[in-house]
C-alpha cells in the first residue's frame, strides 16, 4: 500500500506566525497566554485566552480577498501558504484533480456569526452581505480550493476538538486508496468571542488563569485559536519529485464513546489509540512520545491517563507524555494540526516538549511528564492524541523518515 | 473512592471563615437553587444524601457565582470534595484566588 509523507507544515497560533514559532515555545514551554482583549467582553468572568495577537490580515493577502473571509479562514490561509510553499510544489502541481483540500474546524466563522447576530438584534438592518459564506464550517477549505486551483475531494471534517486530527486522517486515507496523490489538510478555529466565552464559562471547564493538565489544583482549559495546515503526499511520488520528506503519517485511528455528549470514555480514547498503533503496524513499545489531548479538565486528565496506560500497560511509566495547551491554549477544531506540527517537530528534533504548570502529582494521572523543561529524547514514533465533546477520538501516528 | 486518600478523615464541622455569615448565604443558595430541604443540610451531607443530580449541581454554582458574583471553575479539588463542609471550603477557596481581572479591553 501506498504510504503518506508529511512535505509540508504551516501554523498560526497565540505563540506567532509560523511553525518555527510555534515549536520554540512548545519545546521550551513559553506560555502564549494573556489577558483577554476582546469586544463586547465586559461582563465575562474569565480573562484570559490564548489568542493570535496583532494579526493583520492584509499583510498576507490582498485586503479585498481577506475582507471576504472570516478570521478562521484568513489563519487557514496564512497556515496553507507556509505549508505549501515548504513542500517545494509548484502552483501547477499543487493545481488539479488529484489534489484534496480538507480543513476542519469546531464551530467556522463564529466571529462573522457573533459580529452578524449582534448587530442584527441590536436593531441594525445591513448586515454584512457575505455573513453566509463567510461563516459556513466549509468556507476555509473552499478558499484553500479557490486560492490553489485544487479540485479534488474538497469538504471540512466538524469534530469539535477532533476535527483536524480526523481532517489529516481520512486525507491519509484518501491517498492510500489512490484516490488521490496529495492534499492541504489541517484545522483552524477563531472562536473567542464574548458569548462564545460565556457559553464556556456555564461548562465551568474554563480555568480562571492557568491551564495545568495532569496536575493536581487542575481547573480547566484556556481557550485558544489558530489553524495548522498540512501538505500530505503519496511518499513514492514525494520522493520522486526529490521532496524532503520531513515525517511519514504512519497511523490513524478513530472511535466513537457512543456513550455520553460529554463525558469521556476511557475505552472509546484506548480504542483510537490501539487502532492507530494497528494501521502504522506499530506495538505499543515503539512509541517514544505522546502528545497527549492534556486539556486540564478534571475529566479528560483521569480518562487520557487511564486510556494511556490501557494502552501502553507498564509500559507508560517510561514514556514521556506532555501537553501543548498551557502553551497554546486549547485551540479546538485547530488543536490536532497544531499538536501535530508539534509532534513532527519534536520527532526531528529527538526533543521532548516541556510540559509547564504542573503543581504536584495527581494519583489519578499517573504519567511520565517533562516538568523539568524540554528532554533530549531517541525515539521514531509519536503518538498524538484528540479527543472532543461529543464522544469522538482520534490518534495519529508520525514516525521518522526512512 | 478505591485510591488511597491521604487528607485523613472528612470534616465533620464546617470550615472557619474570615466572613461568618458566608456559610448561610452559600447554604440558602443550595437549599433554593438544589431545591433541596434544609434541614438536610449538614457539614457531613453528600451530594448523594441530599439527592443533587449534576444539573442542580450546576445550577447551585450557577447560584453561588450570581450571589457572589464570582467564577467557581469545575477544579480537580471541587470534584474530590468528601461531604459539604469541604465543598464549601473549595468554593470559598476557588473565589478567593481569583486573578485580579483586567480592567481595560473591554
Amino acid at each position: 500500500m501506498r504510504k503518506v509523507a508529511i512535505t509540508g507544515m504551516g501554523a498560526i497560533s497565540a505563540a506567532g506566525i509560523g511553525v518555527d514559532a510555534l515549536w520554540l515555545a512548545a519545546r521550551d514551554g513559553v506560555s502564549a497566554v494573556g489577558p483577554l482583549d476582546i469586544t463586547r467582553g465586559q461582563s465575562l468572568r474569565v480573562r484570559v485566552a490564548a489568542s493570535v495577537k496583532d494579526f493583520d490580515p492584509a499583510s498576507h493577502a490582498p485586503a479585498d480577498v481577506m475582507r471576504r473571509c472570516d478570521r478562521f479562514t484568513q489563519f487557514a490561509h496564512v497556515a496553507a501558504a507556509e505549508a505549501i510553499a515548504q513542500s517545494g510544489l509548484g502552483a501547477d502541481e499543487i493545481a488539479g484533480p488529484r489534489t484534496a483540500a480538507i480543513i476542519g474546524t469546531g464551530i467556522g466563522g463564529m466571529n462573522t456569526l457573533d459580529d452578524g447576530c449582534f448587530d442584527f438584534y441590536s436593531g441594525v438592518k445591513r448586515v454584512d452581505p457575505l455573513s453566509v459564506p463567510k461563516l459556513i464550517p466549509s468556507a476555509a477549505t473552499s478558499h484553500i480550493s479557490i486560492t490553489h486551483r485544487i479540485t479534488g475531494p474538497c469538504f471540512s471534517v466538524t469534530s469539535a476538538c477532533s476535527s483536524a486530527s480526523q481532517s489529516i486522517g481520512i486525507a491519509a486515507m484518501l491517498i492510500r486508496s489512490g484516490a488521490i496523490d496529495r492534499a492541504v489538510v489541517g484545522g483552524s478555529e477563531a472562536c473567542i468571542t464574548a458569548a462564545t466565552l460565556r457559553a464556556w464559562e456555564m461548562m465551568r471547564v474554563l480555568s480562571p488563569d492557568v491551564c495545568r493538565p495532569f496536575s493536581a489544583g487542575r481547573t480547566g482549559i484556556v481557550i485558544g485559536e489558530g489553524a495548522g495546515v498540512f501538505v500530505l503526499e503519496a511518499e513514492d511520488l514525494a520522493l520522486a519529485r526529490g521532496a524532503k520528506v520531513l515525517a511519514r503519517l504512519a497511523g490513524y485511528g478513530t472511535t466513537s464513546d457512543a456513550r455520553d455528549i460529554i463525558q469521556p470514555d476511557v475505552d472509546g480514547a484506548a480504542n483510537a489509540m490501539s487502532a492507530a498503533l494497528a494501521d502504522a503496524g506499530l506495538a505499543p513499545a515503539a512509541i517514544g512520545y505522546v502528545n497527549a489531548h492534556g486539556t486540564g479538565t478534571v475529566l479528560n486528565d483521569i480518562n487520557e491517563a487511564a486510556a494511556l496506560r490501557q494502552v501502553f500497560g507498564e509500559g507508560v511509566g517510561e514514556l514521556p507524555v506532555s501537553s501543548s495547551k498551557p502553551v497554546i491554549g486549547h485551540t479546538l477544531g485547530a488543536a490536532g494540526a497544531l499538536e501535530l506540527a508539534i509532534t513532527v517537530r519534536a520527532l526531528e528534533a529527538q526533543v521532548v516538549p516541556a510540559h509547564i504548570n504542573f503543581k504536584a502529582p495527581d494519583a489519578k494521572c499517573p504519567l511520565n511528564l517533562p516538568t523539568a523543561g524540554p528532554q533530549a529524547h531517541r525515539f521514531e514514533a509519536a503518538l498524538s492524541n484528540s479527543f472532543a465533546f461529543g464522544g469522538i477520538n482520534a490518534a495519529l501516528i508520525v514516525s521518522r523518515p526512512e | 473512592m478505591t485510591d488511597e486518600d491521604t487528607r485523613g478523615p472528612a470534616p465533620t464541622t464546617w470550615p472557619q471563615l474570615d466572613d461568618p455569615d458566608m456559610i448561610e448565604r452559600i447554604i440558602k443558595v443550595i437549599v433554593e437553587e438544589g431545591k433541596v430541604e434544609r434541614d438536610k443540610i449538614a457539614p457531613e451531607a453528600t451530594l448523594q444524601t441530599l439527592g443533587l443530580e449534576s444539573i442542580e449541581v450546576v445550577m447551585v454554582l450557577m447560584g453561588l457565582e450570581e450571589e457572589f458574583d464570582t467564577y467557581i471553575p469545575m477544579s480537580s479539588d471541587l470534584s474530590e470534595a468528601r461531604n459539604l463542609s469541604e465543598l464549601i471550603s473549595v468554593i470559598v477557596a476557588s473565589m478567593q484566588s481569583e486573578p485580579a481581572a483586567p480592567t481595560s479591553g473591554g
